[in-house]
């Protein structure tokens, strides 16, 4: 019995050590991808930030945005994090300077809706009503951040 | 913030999940944890094999989930409505590790956006699934 327990024990032990080993490797690829879509939209966002441009879009959006109690410039994030990934829409948020109620409620839309043109695609290899489920979650996620903002006492 | 703090904040996230989702393949978690949301994905609308794709897109994300979704219905175990109730689902909610480690990275409060998407997606999943009449099968 002890042997068999042994050998039970060293079995999990390679187990353990080997998805361990294949995810270290996955996750460090996965996350020179990111780097490579990150560190050139916050270099682009950096620039941005030194022309009259951004103060603009800030601003043109700003109208829209206070529905939801967040700064013009969290358009940016959310319309990059909407088009491309969640990942693209931190590089633009992380220096927008935002209280913890402000970035919860970004969070909360980009949460709901997020990389639509990837998962669009994913939902319609599904043969899960594309065209639907992406209305329903830009939809929700306006819907979402009106009553985030709203119940929140600011 | 600054850019290499996050940098170092999203290596720090994608790395360990990378890790605990082969340890879940591994291990065969996912396959476990079917049979504890049984009875509520049940009551929702879902029928029995499109929980574990429902559960690997909420846990994993929405091209873990939808691959899995794609190779059952490929096999002809998940049909015509519950694939859009799964891609409903899944749309609404997934990736819940990685998205609410993101926006904690961020400065938000996690588990405030976190239980609204759940929560979201549950109200949401269950109308529809009641209005296409996939609840009562």
């Amino acid at each position: 019995m002890k042997i068999h327990y042994s050998i039970e024990d060293s079995d999990i032990e390679r187990k353990f050590v080997r998805s361990a080993k294949t995810g270290f490797r996955r996750g460090a690829g996965v996350f020179l991808q990111l780097s490579g879509i990150m560190i050139p939209v916050y270099v682009l966002v950096a620039g941005l930030k030194q022309t009259a441009l951004f103060d603009y879009l800030g601003g043109l959006f700003q109208p829209l945005m206070r529905y939801f109690g967040l700064p013009g410039e969290a358009a940016l994030a959310i319309v990059t994090g909407t088009v491309v990934n969640l990942y693209a829409a931190a590089a633009v948020a992380v220096d927008l300077h935002m209280s913890v109620r402000q970035v919860t409620v970004m969070a909360l839309i980009l949460g709901i809706s997020h990389s639509q043109v990837m998962e669009t695609a994913i939902v319609g290899k599904m043969h899960g009503r594309p065209i639907i489920v992406t209305t329903l979650r830009i939809v929700f996620s306006l819907i979402g951040g009106l009553i985030l903002n709203l119940a929140w006492p600011s | 913030m600054g850019l290499s703090l996050l940098l170092l904040r999203v290596f720090l996230i994608v790395v360990p999940l990378m890790i605990l989702l082969e340890i879940f393949r591994e291990y065969r978690i996912i396959d476990r944890l079917t049979a504890v949301i049984r009875r509520p994905a049940g009551i929702m609308g879902f029928r029995r094999d499109s929980i574990y794709p429902l559960l690997a897109g909420v846990l994993f994300g929405i091209s873990y989930g939808g691959g899995v979704l794609i190779g059952e219905s490929d096999a002809g175990r998940i049909k015509g409505d519950q694939r859009f109730l799964v891609a409903l689902y899944l749309g609404l909610c997934h990736a819940v590790f990685e998205d609410t480690l993101i926006f904690i990275s961020l400065g938000a409060i996690g588990v405030v956006v976190l239980a609204f998407r759940l929560i979201l997606a549950t109200i949401v999943v269950s109308g529809m699934a009641l209005f296409l009449g996939e609840r009562n099968q």
